[in-house]
């Protein structure tokens, strides 16, 4: 019997390690957009029927989630009905507001004063993010978000947030959500902000030569 | 250094590029090339190709070390993608780009950049000293066991 020569070993092991880490990525169930999105724990925004539909989680305190904020409502804007987004909630133990900002959106959210809410707390993040304590900050935005300041102390400390939260950093790790802000765009994985403006741009053009080519015809 | 100790680091520092490789492998590989992109040195066609081959490079770099199998290669492979790790880290801090936010390394080791490149320059040590006593550090490999093509069997 011929002895296994070093580079048929060197073969057999590239082949079942390939196996196994492709056999462990499907068992552990890290397909990138799989799975139905659980909408009690996501805010919306645009139209349902919307040929881009965006499901995008975010740290409130990430600025690279703000950055990410300004150009996907940019994108919103200058195409209108074009874009439905869902959000939500991945906090990050390490950013210390994170929780906390994302209670007050959830409380916004009762009094369906989301978006106007998460827009002003994005916006303003570079000045909140950085204080010992932000609840002053929060307080304002919700001021300017005109909420009910009874409701929103009562919804402050209710409990299920906590598991809306849970629930929705779950489905993120589930999906394979290492960082923020991620987006899955008719399923497919975008991370950071970066590759969702390329994405977006690269969309929008081929839709406007399609147009363009259609209109010729 | 003890021949013992010299087999016992290059089985740790492979084994630690396996499971480091190996949690990146099995998650979406976007979240990697995120990190790429991070660092701000490529161009978007390279980042990609980094993202998705990168990780399989330290996993079987990684798996040889830890078997003991090619060793000369692989020392040197690694001492190559170590030396490219540090430069690419080095840049990124003096350009203090903002790489420690948001989970941007999501995974099993979460480090400061200045932290990530003193592991760099650890592992880069360690690599060097194993080259440096490459027969010690094959005592207990597959490299002795088997004969490289059929003529030496």
């Amino acid at each position: 019997m011929r002895k296994l020569s070093k580079t048929n070993l060197t073969i057999l092991i590239i082949l079942l390690s390939v196996a196994l880490i492709t056999g462990l990525k499907y068992f552990l169930g890290s397909q990138a957009g799989s799975g139905p999105i659980d909408p009690s724990t996501a805010r919306s925004k645009g139209s349902p029927q919307a040929p881009l539909q965006i499901l995008e989680f975010i740290d409130l305190q990430c600025p690279a989630c703000a950055k990410g904020h300004m150009v996907l409502s940019n994108y919103i804007d200058y195409y209108p009905g074009q874009i439905y987004v869902k959000l939500k909630y991945f906090p990050f133990a390490s950013h210390q507001h994170s929780i906390r900002a994302t209670r007050y959106a959830e409380c916004a959210a009762r009094q369906e004063k989301f978006w106007p809410f998460v827009d002003v707390l994005l916006q303003e993040q570079p000045r909140w993010a950085g204080l010992i304590n932000a609840e002053p900050a929060f307080a304002q935005f919700a001021q300017s978000a005109a909420l009910d300041p009874q409701k929103l102390n009562a919804c402050l400390s209710d409990e299920s947030i906590d598991k809306i939260i849970a629930e929705s950093k779950s489905e993120g790790t589930s999906r394979g959500v290492q960082s923020t802000p991620t987006y899955f765009i008719n399923n497919e994985m975008i991370v950071g902000w970066r590759t969702l403006d390329q994405y977006l741009t690269s969309y929008f053009a081929r839709q406007t030569s399609v147009q363009i080519m259609s209109t010729e015809q | 250094m003890p021949t013992g100790f010299l087999v016992s680091l290059r089985m740790v520092v492979g084994l630690f590029f396996v499971v480091v490789s190996a949690e990146k492998l099995v998650h979406p590989y976007q979240n990697f090339l995120y990190v790429v992109q991070s660092y701000q040195v490529f161009p978007p066609f390279l980042e990609e190709v980094i993202a998705r081959t990168i990780p399989w490079a330290e996993f079987f770099l990684g798996l040889f070390l830890v078997l003991g199998l090619w060793l000369g290669v692989v020392l040197r492979s690694f001492i190559i993608l170590l030396a490219g790790f540090i430069i690419i880290v080095s840049q990124a801090l003096i350009r203090q780009l903002p790489l420690d936010d948001c989970g941007c390394f999501g995974g099993l080791i979460k480090l400061p950049l200045w932290g990530t490149g003193m592991l760099d320059i650890g592992l880069l040590i360690f690599l060097i000293v194993l080259v440096r006593r490459e027969k010690d550090t094959a005592a207990v490999s597959l490299d002795k066991l088997l004969p490289t093509n059929e003529k030496d069997q």
